[in-house]
């Protein structure tokens, strides 16, 4: 017997699969790194500054500018497609 | 009793001998692996109820980011439950490892508690027996949690002798499992309820299949409402109704809950985002129709809480929704600043025989016959007193000034529904002088706006872009950018001239609107 025979869950009980962490680069150099603004009131102005220093510092091969058209959603699946194709995307999470 | 001990192994007891791996259920019934997939070490932990060692250690992994860690309590369900309650160890998701134990018996535990640190392909790498909190601090980090509590027990203590190593768990055991320690059980569930996690800081109703099956009253459990955000939680109406008993609801309120939950599934009302905002918001449901009077809503006096069954267990059951099924636990995915007491639950109806006006669903476009639930991401309730105006364009200038207050003083436009509920006196006031319900949206419209050069000067830095951008110091900026943001609907008791306004979350169309669904009883 287990106690899920007494009470009913609120909870979604399908199996998942774990998402594990995307495994982290060793170094920037060479990589194109992705720089995804939610759409946070002066994200941008960070993220400029953040791409300087990757160029200016890290070698890196490129620095691609993503945007979400709004944070209070998910990013939508062109975005996540170009995300994919970096080898390091940073998200700038708030204002 | 033995020693407190840490010794590097490298054996691999991660599977069964026919090779699957092992799994246990955890207190909600669900099967899971005892190792899931990781891309580092996972710290295996042994505890049992009657042991004060496990259950220091319990308490001490519970006061922190316990990473990635499974908890396995040897016994039977209800210790396991009791366990966890007196640990507060609820997020932890222990599983229940009954007797004969065979994965304390393939792990070789032999104390509890026992920690094993194993590498993710399930090798074993370190290993402790009884209580070192400089050790167990260590083990933890390497799994990628942090120990920030000591359960109150001292530096180093022995465990107690786990009950794999028993060729049999003894009746006293097997009886000893089913009491709970202390406080003389839990016969009506409501303990239990804490354990699992299952409430909203209140009791709850626990939903024994009897109560949830009331509740569907022979509709299909299994009909799918749509995914609940963040953790994209599957709502069947099954699930729904189990909310709705947790709440408290009575079963005639379920079409009301079914129609709220609808709406906020809407891609329009971007649950998503404001289950993980750090703002206030949270639905604030309306109701209106003659749905409404028959299910025994008040819209009366305190309609905005407490007093009422149907008002507050319908606001919670749709709260419960989110927070469970959603996955958007307070503290947990929710890290709202300063949440509010509507999140426990906001829902209320439309006063018709008080309102001079035709009633919302009406002005939304629906039929006057229908029963409609209206939701609108909210703060709590801003009260706005006007005792003093004698005449419609007085009260008008107050309830435009409190709804410019919305968001923040200097936040020019809003830029989405804000409901803003007129009590009867000040709805009175309104009737005299003649004004229709669109008169007073067009006097609130007009006169809620500011100069840029004045929100500018206000100097807070919560500015819109409107008012950062404007070109001069004298462009007008709207607080709303159309009459129909601004939803009115008449409510409260005889006496008083408060209204309120529920100030709303992010708008411009990239945030949440009002949505609307109508209730099928």
């Amino acid at each position: 017997m287990t106690i899920a025979d007494r009470y009913v869950s609120p909870f979604d009980d399908r199996a998942r699969e774990p998402v594990p962490d995307a495994p982290r680069p060793a170094s920037l150099a060479g990589v194109t790194v992705g720089l995804l603004d939610i759409s946070k009131p002066r994200g941008q102005e960070f993220l400029d500054r953040v791409e300087q220093h990757l160029r200016a510092d890290h070698d890196v091969a490129d620095v691609v500018r993503l945007r979400k058209p709004t944070f209070a959603r998910p990013a939508p699946a062109d975005v996540l497609a170009e995300a994919e194709r970096c080898g390091a995307v940073l998200v700038a999470l708030a204002d | 009793m033995s020693s407190p001990d840490t010794t590097t192994t490298g054996g691999t007891p991660a599977t069964r001998p026919d090779g699957r791996p092992w799994a246990l259920a955890d207190l909600d019934g669900r099967v899971r692996d005892v190792l899931p997939g990781t891309d580092g070490p996972r710290l295996v932990v042994f505890v049992e109820r009657d042991c004060p060692t496990s259950r220091g250690a319990l308490a001490a992994l519970a006061g922190g980011p316990a990473g990635r860690t499974t908890v396995v309590s040897q016994g039977r369900p209800q210790a396991a439950l009791d366990l966890v309650r007196r640990c507060g160890a609820g997020a932890l998701g222990v599983l229940v490892e009954p007797e004969p134990h065979p994965v304390s018996a393939a792990f070789d535990v032999r104390t509890v508690p026992t920690f094993v640190l194993v590498d993710a392909a399930g090798a074993e790498l370190a290993r402790l027996d009884g209580w070192d909190r400089a050790e167990v601090g260590d083990l933890l980090a390497r799994a990628g949690g942090e120990l920030m509590a000591d359960g109150g027990l001292p530096g180093v203590k022995p465990g107690c002798q786990s009950r794999s190593t028993l060729d049999a768990p003894t009746q006293d055991q097997l009886a000893g499992d089913d009491v709970a320690l202390g406080d003389g059980g839990d016969d009506d569930g409501i303990d239990e309820m804490w354990a699992r996690g299952w409430h909203d800081g209140l009791p709850v109703v626990p939903p024994t299949r009897e109560r949830v099956d009331a509740m569907l009253d022979g509709r299909d459990g299994d009909e799918v409402l749509g995914e609940v955000g963040p953790v994209m939680g599957e709502l069947t109406l099954e699930r729904l109704a189990v909310c709705a008993v947790l709440a408290g609801c009575e079963p005639a309120y379920l079409p009301v809950v079914r129609a709220a939950a609808e709406a906020i599934l809407d891609d329009g009302f971007a649950l998503h985002g404001m289950q993980n905002t750090t703002h206030f918001a949270s639905p604030a449901v309306i109701v209106s129709g003659p749905y409404a009077a028959a299910i025994g809503m008040n819209g009366g006096s305190n309609v905005l809480g407490p007093g009422n069954r149907a008002n507050q267990t319908i606001g919670r059951a749709v709260r419960l929704v989110m927070s469970l099924t959603g996955g958007g636990t307070p503290g947990g995915l929710d890290q709202s600043a300063l949440g509010g007491p509507h999140k426990i639950g906001l829902c209320f109806p439309e006063r018709e025989d008080a309102s001079p006006w035709e009633p919302l669903r009406v002005t939304l476009g629906f039929d006057a016959d229908a029963t409609t639930v209206s939701v609108v991401g909210v703060e709590s309730p801003m009260g706005v007193s006007d005792h003093y105006s004698s005449d419609a364009e007085g009260v008008a200038a107050t309830l435009a000034a409190a709804m410019g207050n919305a968001w923040a003083p200097t936040w020019y436009p809003v830029g989405t529904h804000t409901p803003l509920v007129v009590c009867p006196e000040h709805a009175r006031t309104f009737a005299e002088a003649g004004w229709s319900k669109a008169d007073l949206r067009r006097s609130i419209f007009e006169r809620c706006r500011r100069t840029a050069g004045d929100l500018r000067a206000a100097g807070t830095g919560e500015l819109t872009p409107f008012a950062v951008h404007a070109e001069t110091d004298d462009t007008e900026i709207p607080k709303f950018l159309s009459e129909d943001e601004i939803v009115i609907v008449v409510a409260g008791g005889d006496a008083g001239r408060f209204s309120a306004v529920l100030p709303p979350w992010v708008g411009f169309g990239l945030g949440s609107t009002m949505i609307t669904r109508e209730v099928h009883p």
